[in-house]
Order: C-alpha cells, then structure tokens, then sequence
C-alpha cells in the first residue's frame, strides 16, 4: 500500500522540530563555550549560511522533478551508487539516533533513575519509537504537529521567566572570544542546523502540489529564530556559563525559576515535555531510516527490518555507556562526518547530477518537460 | 525450516500495487442516488438461500398453500398465529380465502372493517359481475330521457388485478409471488389474504402492536433542547426524521440484514450533499454480511466498523433526531436498525464524541465553556491517577512544600504503596458503577453515591488508604461522568488503568511514552475514508470543530466527509443587518 | 509460522514487563524520605566541616486527626550535626543514622557561618550546585555565629511550619530593604563573573548586647546587634561582602538601602531624614523607586569614575505640627535635606566597598565591559583588583510627594 504523503505544514512541524531538539540536547552551551559572548552573532551568522545553503539545495532538487537523493544518485552512478549513498544515510541517522538516545537518557537518568539500569531508561524510548513505526511516517508527522507547539510555547515560557535578571551588558564585549572563534571557527556550529539534511529525503515523501522551497524557508526561520532566542537569553541570564560546562544547561534554568511561594519546582513538567518531543525526534529520524532501507532495498514490508534496527541501535547505545572516553570522541567524528555529509557531499553530487542533466538536455529536448516553476 | 525461509523470502519481494482505502470498486456498480425510499430491487441481489425453500413459489390451490403455511408454522403448536377460513365474494363468485396474520401484531378493527368487511359481505363493488352496465350519458329527445349505457365485461385473467383495484381498499397492499415475501410480511405484523385459483396473495399492511411512545432522551439529557428520542420500530423513527428535515430529497434506503432475522436496517442521506462514494461503500459493506441475526445497533456498528480491533468508537450511537439531523445536513450517512432506539452516524471523528447535542443550541461562548470543561475534564479523567502516582514517586519537586508535608503526614499510617492504594479505590469505584447499574431505580443513584461515600470515608478512618487518594479518585470519576460519549467513557477508562501502570513505572518518563503511543495509534486510525482526529490541523468553519464557533460561521460542511454540496450558508448569513 | 512467531514475541515482551516490574528501581514513596529544610556549614575547632541538618517532622503531628495546637510541646524540626571531610559524605553518614533517607529538593536556606566563610566557600557551592536535588534557588545567609546555635534557634512563633518560617522571612527585604534575598545560583554568578563580587545574607541569632543596646539612626549595625525583643531570637540584617569566594566585611542595614537603590532592587524602605522644620528631629520618609538607577563608567587616569544617579519618589510619614506636606517651599526643603543626607550615606557605602573593602558587589563592571571588545581584553583590564581605585560621584534625585491622609496637622 503507497503510504499517504506528508503535508505542508506537517513537514514543517517535522523539520522545525528536528533542528529545535537540538536545543533541549544542550547545543546552545556548545556554541557558547566555543565563541564567548558573542554567541548571538555567531548564530545569527550560522543561520545565514543556512540560508543560503537552502536556497542552493531547493534549487538544485527542483530540477528533479519529485525525486530524492537516493533517485538522483541512481540517476548519476546506477544502482552502487544508490547503495552506497543510501547505506551511508542509514548508518548517519542510526548514529543520530544512538548519540540522542546516550545523551538525553544519561541525563534522564542522573536527575531522576539514579537506580535504574541504563537500558531500562532506553527501552520506553526505543519501544515507543517501534510501535509508532510501524504505522508509516504519516501519523508521526501528525503527532509532531501536536507536539511542536507545546514544545515551542514551553521554551519560550522558559526563556522568558527569568526576564527579571537579564543584564544586557552581559552580551558585551561584543566579540566574545574574537572575531576568528566568532566567524571562522564559529562555522563549525552549524551543525546546529543539521537537520536540513533531511531535506533531501523530502521530495518523494511529500504531496506533489507542495513547495520544497517555502517549506525549507519556513522551517529553518521557525528553528533558526527559536536556536537565537535561546542563546541570547541563555547569555544575558547567568554570567557563569562562558566559564563553566553544565550538562544540560535549560534544566538547570528551570530550576532557576521561581514566581511566588505557588510556582517553583516545575522543572518535571518541562521535562515532560522534553521527552516528548525527543521521543518525535527519534520516531521520525528511524522513520527516515526505514524509508532509505525500503528504497534501496525494494522492500514490500519493513515491520522486521523495523524490530531488528531497533534491537542494533538499544545494542549500540548500552555498550556506548561503557566507553565514556571513547563515546566523546565518537561523538565528535560523528559531528564531522554529518557536517562533511550534509553540507558538502550531498550538494555536490546535486550539482554533478544537474550538470549531467543539463548537459543531456543540451542533446535532447526531453527534459524541458520535467522542468517545473519552483515558486 | 524452509518455511522460515520462504518467509524471508516474501520480504524481500517487489512493493505490492496500491489498494485503496475503500474495498468497494467503483467500476463495478453504480449507485442509483435518486432511489425511492421503498425500492430494494437491487440491493437483495447479496440475499442468501436461506434454510426455508423460499423460492417456493404460491400455488393456485388454496388448500396446498394452507397446508404448506400450516407446517412451517408449527400452527399446531404456535397458537397465536391465526388462519381465517373465509369465502370471498368477486364478480358475483364465491371463492375460497384466507387470511394470515399474528394476533397481538394486528390491529384487529382494521382487519374487520377494511379487510373481512369488504370482502365478505355484500356490497357494490364485490357483487359487480360485469353484466351490468354502465350509464355513458343520457339525452331528452322528445321530452323522454334516454339512457345510453356501455357493457363492460371482465375476463376471468384479470381477477387479480380485479379484487387489487377494487376489492381491498387499505392504503398498503402489495401483491406477493413467494412464500418468503409472504414470512417476510407476517412476521412484521401484516396480514396476507390467499384467494382461491389465483397465484398471488396480497399482503394487507394491518400492523397494529403495541409499542413504546416517542418519549424525551434518556442518557442524553439536555436542558435546551428537543425532547424526542428514537423508539424501537423503524418506521416511527423515520418518521421523526422525514418530519424533521422536511425536504423530498431525504433518501430511505431500505436493506434486510441477517438471514433468519432479516431485520430491517435504513440508510439515510440527504441527495445532493451526502458524497456518493461514501453511500455506496456503506451500503457494500451492509450487503456483504453473512449473520444469521441482527438485533440492535450496536452489533451493526461492530460489524460495519473499520478497526474493530481499535478501542475507539469510530461511529457515533445516538438516540436524538435532532443530533441526527444536524449530522445528517453536515452530509454523513445515518443508519437505524429496526429494534434499536439507536441510531448510528457515520463518519464519527473524535471531536464528535466530546460535543453534547446542547452545543448547537446554545450562544457559542456557553458551548464554548462546556466545551472547555469537557476537554479538561477529559484530560484529567485519563491522566489524573496516573500523574499522582508519577509525581508522588518519582516527581516530589513538583508539589508545594506545605502539600507534600500533609499527603506525608497523611501517608504515615497507610500500610500500603501508592500504586496498590490508587488500584484499590479506582477497582472498588469500577465495582460501585457496574453495580449501580443493576440496582432497581428507586434505590440506584442512592447506592452509588452512599455507597461512594461510606466506602472512602470508612477506608479512611481505618487507615487504609489516604484521604487525598479519596479526592483524586473522585475527582477522576467525576470527570469521566463528564464525556458525553458512553462508549468513549469506557475507552479511557481502559487508558486509565494503563496510564496508572506506566505512572508507576518511569514516572513522566513512561507517561509521555504513553501518551505519544497513544496519540500516533488515533492519528493512524481512519474511519470511512475520514482522519480520526480531524478537524486537525486546519479548522475549516463547519459543525465538528475543537472549538464551537458562531453560528454565522459555520458556513462549511466538514470536509473530511467531502460533501456535494460544500457551503451551508452563505457569506453572510444574517442579511438583515445589512440591508 | 507466523503464529508462532507471534507467540514467541508475546513472551518475549511479557517476560520483559515482568523483569522491569520486579523493582520499579526508582519509586520512592512520599513517606520514605525525610525532607531537608535548612543546610548548615561550619569550621568545627578541629579545622574540619560540621555539617548540620535542620528536617521538617511538623507533618507527623497531623495524622489520626489530632490537632496541631500541641506542637508547641512537640519538636517541629529534627536538627542533626555531623563532623565530615565534605558535604556529600557527611549527608552520606547522616542517612545511615537516621531512620530515613534525606531529600535535599526543598531545602531553603544554605547557612553558612562567618568563620568558615572567611576561608572560602567555592568549593562548598560548586559541590551544592552540582547536586541534582538541591533546588538552587535557595537563599544563602552568613550567620555570624555557627550555623548550629542558628538553626537551633530557629522558632518561628507567627507560622507553624519551619519552611513557610524561612519563606516570608526572607520576604521581607522586599518591604524594608534592611537586607537582600540572594539565591544560591546568583551568588555562584556573581561569584563567577568578571565584572562583579558575590554578596550574601547576613544573620545571626540575637544577643543580650544587641537587645540592651541603642538604636542608631536608621539602624547602622549589622545582625544580632538590634534593640529589639521577642522570641523571635533569629535576625537577618545587612549584607555579608565578598571577594571572590572570601568573606571580607559586613555592612548595615543602612548600607544595605543603600546598596538596594544603587542595584534597582529597592521595592519600598523607610528612611528617616533630619527633619528642616526642627533641629535635632527626623522625618520618617516611605522612598520607592522612580525609575532604574543610571550608572556609567569612565576612566581618569587609569582610575574608573563612576557616577550614579539615582531616582527616588518619597512619601512623607511622620507627622506633627511642625512639619508641612502642603506647600512647594516645605517639600522642597524636606527634598533637599533629604537628597543631601542620602547622598551622603551612598557614598559612604560606596567608598567602603571600594577602599576598604575592594569589593564590587554593585556591579559596576557590568557598565565598564562595553568599552572592551572582546573577553581577552576585558580580562587583562583586571577590573575586580583595579575597583579599589575608583571614584564616585553620586547624584540623588528626590521627589517628595506629601503626607499619607495628612498634609498638615
């Protein structure tokens, strides 16, 4: 059965909540003790590059009329290449999905399971993910769209609540650790916006009348203004966070809050809702996932492929826990290859494969039809 | 071994073409949309040979047909079926006849006066033999007035047509071929005469049994409101909608369900507006049951729904017309079954069963205010137990200080954990509402409540369990009292137990896991082609909306149900502020 | 074999659920712990930590219905006193003594005493802070005598339980301005931060000196040293200055209103002026802030400037016959005897931050980094050693409004 397409505003709700997680994954601490004080700038200047790596893409995939990176790639170098790029993306997102699970959960666990064996935390995340996989990507898209603004009025409450003990001075001076950590070091950090490598799994998951480009704009707006609000906020609330590393810097600002006698103590319900949309977050990177392993494989059913990726990933992520030295440096090589991947690889071979075609067009007048306004 | 490999196998094939969400194939008939409400020659062609022979056709001797109607209702034994031996008087002949029928299902004073009167005694019509003649005009010639008069004359090939068109005046005759139109007839309460040498009955609508009255609602009580309610006969009941809607293209489409049973079941859609894919796949999936009985509503909705295996009630049971109607004119499908004061609507989403029959009724800001309290009432009957549990174990945080000494001090005699203590009384108030069910009415409502009561006040004074648990759990049924749908009560009461569980468990961690589960099994559900939890993600101004809107803007029909007819009123529906 | 299969993977899942049944590893009743109000840290004479724990037991007085009148006979705390090499160790030691497990999530108050914290408190509020239970909002008071003889006395006569006691007393800056409520994760901001020094409560348990001794004119002294009696024998007045993490003065309540106004913390004080109508006399004023406290930052030969205006609406409270609320020559004198007096009390606080004490616990770092541009120059500018040398110039900006009912008597 063709599984129903995904929407407009579903895809958004999906995009913006991929890239917002990341700030509950404590991002905005990484880009604060990289660049200083100047952290909002150097946000501001990730987010135009990603705009301008948005514009390229939609671009780029718009010449293909509908079809992803797996078809193009096909297109370029056959079906090897197709398994080679579609093998690569799978183990990128399993890794995603491992690196969340290890840091979200030992967090989890030192708060509130100090008892509780790793693997008993991972379970509720990895069962919930399995079952709701495998009902197609469709109802998870439509639960993010529950979700993602719950998640998004929580943050904003966050940030805002401490609003009494914003110094602006705290931004100055106003290039932090220098103008070389701020803008050329600094572009490191936009793996804070990795989640637009999804992007070019979208054309054949979505309805046809949908516009790649509105939807990509839309979303990196919605998540690039929510990443600058949190590091901006974050910034003017405690002075200590330039020097020191905290391991999950919004927790310990719902701690900070306090209204009255009533109101203190609400730390859970935001968790609450940090489970949730983490829970989303790894639900439809492992949808994604599948989608590659059906393609490239031309499956008919994926309910066991479903069981056996997931009993990998619980694997992976319990022996990860053991290796604390190793773990932090596999999450680092991790960071490289997806940057290398998202931002480097995966264009090129979009620009190869326009090349091709425009070169091809130039012989046959064929593609002129496959050509759409991308408006 | 092997078939442990040729499973493999089967996964590692090419992807399946697509099947559509209907079963029903379009190519393959073709719904007739202007059909009268009585017409059923095409929708019998599913009928099953039954175990009757009841393709037995009515024979000309009128003893062979007694005797066969005899045997097959155990007349000897069964004795209120009555047999009437009679001579018919037709065209000046007697002939032999008979009348079938069940007493307590007739109205006698109709059979003797507009059947066996008629019949038996002698009158202009019965005595007419075709040699009388007919006055054609009359003309004065000469001052003497000549009458000009025509012979008629019958031939013996049109007695049937005969006593049909002259003999039987009752408004409901139909002439019948086979004996099982003939059980068909009696069984519903008409009677069937048999008239010697003619090779056809003719069934005399006569019913008369006694039945309950159109009385007000019941279980769905409102303050602002009508005050009918559907009664078991299915005529009566579409009656009350024919009334209500008042408009000729209400279509009434009638099909027998259940072979030995065959009870009567209605479909009912406004011509015009109701999309005609959705008719003809309900009327596909009504046709295509193979039961032997079918006697409420509720087992229809059982055997017609989409995911019989889903907790969730995918149709709305309703035993208000109006509710019915304003459906109906939203361009879904009803259906009543003959012996059911419930009728079901279809397409039922999710935000149906969470509005009250009031909310179309009232101002928008009071629906609204309802609507609010309902779906917080909803929440906290689902989550309540289970949040309790989660934050008195694993959460102390999130209480106020003060409160958390008091449940601590209230706690220090309780012998048991939280979690047995919650699944005590939410077991024991599940036992007081099943038993309260059974109770006679005089005393009904007192036991539950006393009962309540004296059962969480004495608990208390034996430290058995806390006294805030008391509130929680009273509070939590309180609200699921508060769900204005009966059978989506029972669904979250499942969920409840549930939600307790994983409470216990991981604390908010399980429940968030819960709730994602649960939310990504009602997004995947779809009932007749409509989105479980539609109106979501765009609220397009109809009826069936999270929130109630104005009445001037419910302009649109859901659109889920993808009606004919899309817009209900127009841009401005009060034009005299305008003029 | 797919029902098989189907078996085999219902098993599977229900043996699972059985295992995580069989400890439910973290559900720790709401009876099974015993909640921490108040932590207290001390110098025992042998050089190591005391650390004493003040627990909350008023609960287990209200069960089987009896009333809590009788809790004046009943302890309502359980105070526990432990010698430890750390916190965490001592906290260990306690919860194998006492008969439940301690919970730290509603503590209140941190009470540190004077001579410990003259040593340095860094580790001991990076330890605190990197607990998972401890709420950092927690307030921190400096008692100046031990932590112990501080939480002993604690006997709240207006309220009944201890931790609604610490919540409105330490409400109580809001209202007078005598002292500031500071939370344990703004003090480790301050403490942190480049361009400011750490601040805490000053407490101390009354004594008989103090009750016996005279009133100074708005209060200039610091804890224990007020005139006033009650059972109430806690005091909490004044601020405890810090450098870094070491403890190194004390100020009045009078240098605590002063420091409220410069840090756009005043709600409402009363202050009493030297009345113009009669020598000798004082008129007692209710001063709210205006607006926000204007600062900047300048240097003069290397040595920063600082200039402060600050905006303050006052209201007349005392009244006699000789003091007049009705005419603009009256208020203008009440003004200007009052902004003169003013002025002269901010700038003796502020010069005692910096000469004697080179603390710069009002924060005036904040305003000088802007003129830096990146963290490295800012860092080798030294602000915090350099504060010593600094300027004031100080500017009071008074408008008296007139009396409450009366503007004449």
């Amino acid at each position: 059965m063709d599984s129903p397409k995904l929407g407009t505003i579903e895809t958004i709700a999906i995009l913006s909540l991929i890239m917002a997680n990341k700030i509950i994954l404590n991002l905005p601490k990484d880009i604060i003790s990289s660049t200083g004080s100047s952290a909002w700038l150097n946000t501001i200047y990730i987010i135009f590059l990603a705009l301008i790596f948005v514009l390229i893409i939609t671009k780029l995939l718009c010449s293909f009329n509908g079809k992803d990176i797996l078809d193009i790639s096909q297109y370029l170098g056959g079906k090897p290449l197709q398994y080679i790029i579609g093998t690569i993306h799978i183990l990128i997102f399993m890794a995603i999905i491992l690196l969340i699970l290890k840091n979200f959960t030992t967090t989890l666990k030192t708060i509130y399971f100090e008892h509780s064996p790793i693997i008993f935390v991972m379970l509720f995340f990895i069962v919930a993910a399995s079952i709701s996989n495998k009902f197609g990507i469709k109802p998870i898209a439509k639960v993010t769209l529950f979700i993602f603004p719950l998640a998004t009025i929580g943050l904003i409450i966050l940030l805002f609540s401490p609003a009494s003990d914003f110094q602006i001075q705290r931004l100055t001076p106003i290039f932090g650790y220098g103008l070389d950590k701020t803008f050329i070091q600094g572009t490191m950090n936009i793996f804070a916006l990795s989640g637009l490598g999804y992007i070019f799994f979208l054309p054949t998951l979505m309805d046809k009348n949908t516009n790649l480009r509105k939807i990509a704009l839309f979303s990196l707006g919605i998540s690039g203004f929510f990443l600058f609000l949190s590091t901006f906020c974050l910034l003017l609330v405690f002075s200590f966070i330039i020097d020191t590393n905290e391991s999950m810097l919004l927790y310990v600002l719902t701690m900070f809050m306090r209204h009255g006698n009533l109101i203190h103590g609400i730390n859970t319900l935001f968790v609450l809702v940090w489970i949730l949309s983490i829970i989303a977050y790894i639900s439809t990177t492992f949808s994604f996932a599948l989608f590659i392993l059906k393609k490239t494989l031309n499956l008919k059913e994926i309910d066991s492929s479903n069981y056996c990726i997931c009993t990998i990933i619980l694997g992976a992520a319990v022996l990860l826990q053991n290796f604390t030295d190793f773990g932090r440096s596999f999450e680092y090589i991790i960071q490289y290859i997806i940057l290398a991947f998202v931002f480097v690889a995966d264009p090129l071979l979009l620009l190869i494969a326009n090349i091709k075609q425009k070169l091809s067009s130039s012989r046959s007048k064929q593609s002129i039809l496959n050509r759409k306004e991308c408006l | 071994m092997n078939n442990f490999f040729k499973s493999l196998k089967k996964v590692f094939t090419f992807t399946d073409d697509k099947h559509h969400l209907f079963r029903y194939d379009n190519a393959s008939s073709d719904s007739s949309s202007s059909s009268d409400s009585n017409n059923d020659s095409n929708l019998n062609s599913n009928e099953p040979n039954s175990t009757d022979s009841t393709t037995k056709k009515i024979n000309s001797s009128i003893s062979e047909n007694q005797k066969y109607l005899e045997k097959a209702y155990n007349t000897k034994l069964s004795t209120d079926i009555v047999i009437r031996n009679f001579n018919v008087l037709v065209q000046n002949v007697r002939y032999k006849a008979f009348l079938i029928f069940i007493d307590g299902m007739v109205d006698s004073n109709l059979i003797n006066d507009f059947v066996l009167s008629p019949l038996m005694l002698r009158n202009k019509a019965n005595s007419y033999d075709g040699k009388q003649k007919k006055l054609v005009s009359e003309d004065i010639i000469n001052n003497v007035k000549i009458k000009n008069y025509e012979n008629k004359k019958i031939s013996k090939s049109n007695l049937t047509t005969f006593v049909y068109n002259n003999l039987l005046p009752q408004n409901s005759v139909k002439k019948v071929l086979e004996f099982s139109d003939v059980f068909s007839a009696v069984n519903m309460g008409d009677c069937v005469l048999f008239i010697d040498t003619i090779e056809e009955a003719y069934d005399i609508d006569v019913k008369g049994f006694k039945q309950r009255s159109i009385e007000a609602p019941t279980n769905e009580v409102v303050v602002r409101g009508s005050q009918e309610s559907f009664v078991e006969n299915l005529r009566t009941n579409t009656s009350i909608l024919r009334r209500l809607i008042n408009n000729e293209n209400l279509v009434l489409e009638s099909i027998k369900v259940g072979k030995i049973t065959k009870t009567n079941v209605s479909i009912g859609y406004i011509n015009g507006i109701t999309n005609k894919k959705l008719v003809a796949e309900v009327k596909y999936r009504i046709n295509n049951l193979d039961i032997d009985y079918l006697i409420s509503s509720g087992q229809l909705e059982q055997l017609i729904q989409d995911n019989p295996n889903s907790i969730y009630p995918q149709m709305i049971a309703t035993e208000r017309p109006d509710k019915v109607v304003n459906y109906l004119f939203d361009g879904r499908v009803c259906i009543l079954v003959n012996g059911s004061p419930y009728a079901l609507v279809l397409p039922g989403v999710f935000v149906d069963f969470l509005s009250s029959p009031a909310d179309f009724n009232l101002k928008y800001q009071f629906a609204n205010l309802g609507k609010i309290i309902r779906l917080f009432s909803l929440l906290l009957s689902v989550l309540l137990p289970g949040m309790y549990i989660a934050v008195t174990n694993y959460h102390h945080e999130l209480l106020p200080t003060e409160l958390l000494f008091t449940i601590a001090a209230s706690r220090e005699s309780v012998p048991f954990p939280i979690v047995v203590e919650i699944l005590l009384m939410e077991i024991s108030f599940e036992l007081i509402r099943e038993a309260g069910v059974r109770v006679p009415t005089p005393l009904g409502p007192t036991i539950g409540i006393v009962g309540a009561i004296v059962l969480g006040d004495a608990a208390v004074s034996a430290s058995l369990v806390s006294p805030i648990l008391i509130i929680i759990v009273a509070i939590t049924g309180i609200c699921s009292f508060a769900i204005p749908d009966f059978s989506l009560n029972f669904t979250f009461r499942i969920c409840r137990f549930l939600y307790i569980i994983l409470g216990y468990l991981a604390g908010f961690l399980g429940i968030a896991a819960g709730i994602f589960v649960q939310m990504v099994l009602m997004c995947n559900l779809k009932t007749f082609g409509a989105d479980y939890l539609d109106p979501i993600p765009i609220n397009k101004r109809s009826i069936s909306t999270y929130f109630v809107l104005p009445i001037w803007k419910r302009e649109r029909k859901s659109d889920f149900v993808r009606p004919q007819k899309k817009y209900s009123e127009g841009k401005i529906s009060m034009k005299w502020r305008y003029k | 074999m797919r029902k098989i299969l189907k078996k085999i993977i219902v098993l599977c899942i229900l043996t699972t659920f059985t295992f995580s049944l069989t400890g439910c590893y973290d559900a720790t009743g709401i009876e099974e712990n015993a909640y921490v109000v108040a932590i207290g840290l001390d110098l025992a004479e042998s050089n190591e930590l005391e650390l004493t724990i003040q627990i909350a037991t008023e609960g287990n007085n209200s069960s089987g219905g009896e009333s809590s009148s009788s809790s004046s006979q009943s302890k309502q705390t359980n105070i526990t006193t432990v010698k430890c090499s750390s916190i965490n160790s001592g906290i260990s030691l306690i919860n194998n003594h006492i008969s439940k497990q301690t919970n730290l999530s509603n503590c209140q108050v941190l009470v540190i005493s004077e001579k410990l914290a003259t040593y340095g408190i860094a580790e001991y509020i990076d330890t605190l802070l990197n607990n998972v239970e401890l709420r950092n909002d927690c307030s921190v008071i400096i008692s100046k005598c031990s932590a112990k003889d501080y939480l002993n006395n604690v006997k709240p006569s207006l309220e009944i339980f201890v931790a609604r006691f610490y919540e409105s007393t330490l409400q109580s800056a809001k209202y007078t301005g005598y002292t500031i409520n500071i939370s344990l994760a703004k003090f480790y901001s301050k403490m942190k931060d480049t361009s400011c020094e750490p601040y805490a409560i000053l407490g101390a348990v009354s004594t008989e000196s103090g009750t016996n001794s005279n009133a100074k004119l708005n209060y200039d002294n610091t804890a224990g040293e007020n005139p006033i009696t009650d059972s109430d024998v806690i005091d909490n007045f004044g601020i405890a200055i810090f450098k870094n993490d070491v403890l190194v003065g004390e100020l009045s309540g009078l240098d605590s209103i002063c420091h409220v106004m410069i840090t756009n913390e005043l709600d409402e004080c009363t202050m009493s002026v030297p009345n113009p109508f009669e020598s000798g006399k004082y008129i007692d004023l209710l001063l709210t802030s205006e607006k926000d406290t204007k600062c900047s930052v300048s240097y003069v030969n290397n040595s920063p400037l600082i200039s402060v205006d600050i905006y303050l609406d006052g209201r007349g409270l005392s009244l006699d016959e000789h003091i007049k609320y009705d005419s603009t020559e009256s208020l203008n004198l009440i003004e200007s005897s009052a902004t003169k007096y003013i002025q002269n009390q901010v700038s003796n606080y502020l010069y005692k931050t910096a000469k004697e004490y080179n603390s710069d616990i009002c924060g005036f770092g904040k305003y000088a980094i802007s003129n830096y541009l990146t963290l490295q120059e800012w860092n080798d500018s030294n602000w915090l050693g350099n504060y010593k040398n600094s300027f004031f110039d100080v500017n009071v900006y008074l408008n008296v409004e007139s009396g409450n009912l009366f503007t004449k008597s």
